[in-house]
């Protein structure tokens, strides 16, 4: 994140993935989609992302994609259908779909996957809050942020404790599920009077006041972060242009 | 309760959002330590919904899934769910739905048929009737005994809904029957669950 | 005037039968230490809520009685408002954190962010309380890896930073080891010597005797005594309500009255000892 990439202002990140969600959508066809993720990935080794880019991607994206192929192609009966084998049929039209459906949902993916791993969540609500977004929200995004790798780290030490103390993890599936429980049990209580405690020291450090907030972090936008906005939107609006003139 | 939508964001409510999407994950961790076949990730939702109301509920929904889509875009799609299962629980608890156990089945029916809804909509429209998931298996042999898509996907959602809302939800209940009446008093959709006769003007 | 007054305060929680604070009128002068001590239980941290005014606010329950705050009715405060006049720390470090912040610099200018301070005051302010602090090591941490004592270091900080006039300190020391609390009270000296009026619950009554001018005794939700630190402290009926006397006061009121003398006379903290006996020729 400390790359270029890293540094530039979350909105000119966002314009950028923006454009290119609508240019997925608006595109017809399925080869411009599927250039877009080689372009991110082209991007993210830029960004020095390239490897996260890719594990994540493939950790959810590709079995999708497969499913919809099987559903859509084999599965599914369509017009064109033709019967290989009992419920296996091919389609042509279930080809073409799966196509354009997957090769948007592989554009879309990829430039998200992309955004949220060379943005800090810090910059994003910095950003958020300089464009007026009500304290409210960004306040709470940011402690849902903080807080969920504690609350499983909690879990974590709930979890060995109820197990040392005899509760039983392995076994039937009634076992497992009644192990649910004593895990989660102790783990809402305390964070329930945890929460009640914060709201005291919330309170004692302002945060219902009604004046305008400030920030000690500052991201300052550079040339270059006016120069990708301005043109994002050309692109947008030539593009635009092109296919009315068409 | 006739009180502005603004009243159900004391800062209170607002850290139950945090803590509702924490605990979302933590189940859903939770799911796949002890190897169950569903995934219990909801539980924050529908807590947070029933002592919080609809709006704290939605937005806890939202974020979990927002959050989730940082890692796997795929669950930004799905926010919907989640989205209507935290706003519409939220209604039932203030309508008291949930202190009595007609209102709890009642509850409990309309909650899948939401979720399996919103679900099938979603998976149809955005991933061609696939979510990526275990549960894409029935639906196929929906599809293989000649059924339309949209019905198999219904009919998938209705089935994995009624299992989701039923343990999420049981869960969520059991552990408010264990939340200290001191806290639901501050929470302005707490008072149903409260085990004490409310005296004075608490 | 004083900066505070409490004037015939009644006050039970929601859903409970009992009231928890009883008919309690009280006035704190600015600039004093107040050391608020008391058995568990006997309504020291309600107390402090309702100066602060969480009671009724967050907690609801029936409050009869008029706070003062310089002169003017709490009711008459913004919630929001009454953090920059009255910083208020608690006793369980591990919850006082914004939870919204990941290093400790930032963490301290939270508060400021909340009122709207300007950038470059705020950097001002928060160098001089990390000096005032000694938080030089720490300002690059994530707060929620600092250990209980730091945690409750940086708690007191962040609440400071807003300048309060008045500060109330909830057992800031009761999950804290020696050293720790020994930093604390030398900061709750310096506070003092900064003009700031400060209401310290505290059960250690060794550093109440050292640090606190006046002592206000709390027994079952009543304020039982109150006054000067040497008066309360050396008078054995503390014990009665709940209270602790300092280990040497208890011996000095024992060895008095053997003796017939007057308990007024007793000595309360080592170098208060070290000049008694200095004086009865006994070193
Ligand atoms: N939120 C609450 N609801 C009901 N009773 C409370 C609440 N908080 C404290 N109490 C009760 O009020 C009494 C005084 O408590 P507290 O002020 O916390 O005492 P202390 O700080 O002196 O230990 C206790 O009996 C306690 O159980
Ligand atoms: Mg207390």
């Amino acid at each position: 994140m400390d790359s270029r990439i890293g540094n530039l202002y979350p909105s000119s990140k966002f314009t950028f993935i923006i454009l290119i969600i609508l240019l997925s959508m608006l595109v017809p066809g399925f080869i411009f989609q599927y250039m877009i993720f080689l372009f991110i990935f082209l991007i993210s080794l830029f960004s020095g992302t390239a490897i996260k880019f890719l594990s994540t991607f493939m950790k959810s994206i590709p079995i999708l994609i497969l499913f919809i192929f099987i559903f859509q192609v084999f599965l599914i009966v369509n017009e064109d259908s033709q019967q290989i084998w009992a419920f296996i049929h091919f389609s042509q039209i279930g080809l073409m779909t799966s196509l354009t459906m997957t090769s948007k949902i592989v554009a879309i993916s990829s430039s998200i996957i992309w955004f949220f791993q060379v943005t800090r969540v810090k910059d994003i609500i910095y950003a958020l809050e300089q464009s007026g977004v009500s304290q409210k929200v960004t306040f709470v995004i940011a402690s849902t942020i903080q807080l969920i790798p504690q609350m499983l780290n909690l879990s974590r030490t709930i979890a060995d404790a109820q197990k040392s103390r005899g509760i039983e993890t392995e076994g039937t599936l009634f076992v497992r599920m009644k192990a649910f429980i004593p895990m989660i049990g102790p783990l809402v209580l305390s964070s329930i009077q945890q929460i009640e405690e914060r709201v005291l020291a919330l309170e004692s450090r302002a945060f219902s006041s009604k004046a305008k907030k400030t920030s000690i972090y500052e991201l300052r936008k550079q040339k270059i972060d006016y120069i990708i906005v301005i043109f994002c939107i050309l692109v947008l609006i030539v593009y635009i242009v092109w296919r009315i003139k068409l | 309760m006739k009180r502005g939508i603004k009243h159900d964001f004391s800062l209170l409510a607002l850290l139950l959002i945090p803590v509702g999407v924490s605990l979302n994950v933590v189940g859903y961790q939770l799911s796949t330590i002890l190897k169950l076949p569903v995934f219990i990730d909801q539980i924050g939702t529908i807590m947070v919904s029933m002592i919080a109301g609809p709006w704290i509920g939605l937005l806890a929904g939202l974020l979990g899934n927002v959050v989730n889509g940082m890692l796997n875009p795929i669950a930004i799609g799905f926010s919907i769910v989640s989205v209507s299962v935290g706003l519409v629980s939220g209604y039932f608890s203030k309508w008291r739905f949930y202190t009595n156990i007609f209102g709890i089945i009642i509850a409990c029916v309309l909650l899948t048929i939401v979720q399996a809804f919103s679900a099938a909509i979603v998976t149809v429209f955005l991933f061609g009737g696939v979510t990526g998931a275990g549960t894409d298996l029935i639906t196929a042999t929906f599809l293989a005994t000649g059924r339309e898509l949209w019905n198999s996907v219904v009919s998938t959602n209705l089935i994995s809904g009624a299992v989701n809302t039923i343990i999420n939800f049981g869960i969520s209940w059991l552990i408010i029957r264990k939340v200290p009446d001191r806290f639901l008093i501050k929470l302005n959709y707490g008072a149903p669950y409260i085990k004490k006769e409310v005296n004075v003007n608490g | 005037m004083s900066i505070i007054s409490l004037i015939n305060i009644n006050y039970t929680y929601p859903l409970e039968e009992k009231q928890t604070i009883h008919s309690l009128s009280l006035d704190l002068e600015k600039g004093c230490v107040y050391g608020l001590t008391g058995a568990n239980e006997s309504g020291k941290t309600t107390i402090c809520n309702i100066i602060r005014g969480f009671i009724p606010e967050l907690y609801k329950g029936e409050l009869t009685g008029e706070v003062m705050i310089k002169g003017k009715n709490i009711n008459d405060y913004n919630i929001g408002d009454l953090a920059t006049i009255i910083g208020y720390s608690f006793q369980n470090p591990f919850t006082q954190l914004s939870g919204v912040k990941d290093t400790v610099y930032e963490e301290i200018a939270y508060g400021m962010e909340n009122i709207g301070v300007p950038r470059s005051k705020m950097i001002q302010k928060v160098d001089e309380i990390v000096k005032m602090f000694q938080l030089e090591d720490l300002i690059d941490k994530n707060p929620f890896e600092l250990s209980g004592g730091q945690k409750q270091r940086v708690a007191i900080a962040s609440v400071v930073a807003l300048d309060p006039e008045i500060i109330i300190l909830d057992e800031p020391t009761s999950q804290l080891d020696p050293k720790s609390t020994e930093d604390i009270f030398e900061i709750i000296q310096l506070l003092k010597k900064q003009g700031k009026t400060i209401l310290l619950v505290e059960h250690k009554v060794d550093l109440l005797a050292a640090y606190c001018d006046e002592i206000l005794l709390i027994s079952r939700g009543e304020l039982v005594m109150q006054g000067p630190v040497k008066e309360i402290l050396s008078n054995p009926k503390v014990v009665e309500y709940g209270g602790q006397l300092p280990q040497v006061a208890l011996y000095f009121i024992k060895k008095a009255k053997a003796n017939g003398s007057s308990v007024s006379q007793v000595p309360l903290t080592v170098q208060e000892v070290y000049d008694h006996l200095n004086k009865d020729g006994e070193v």
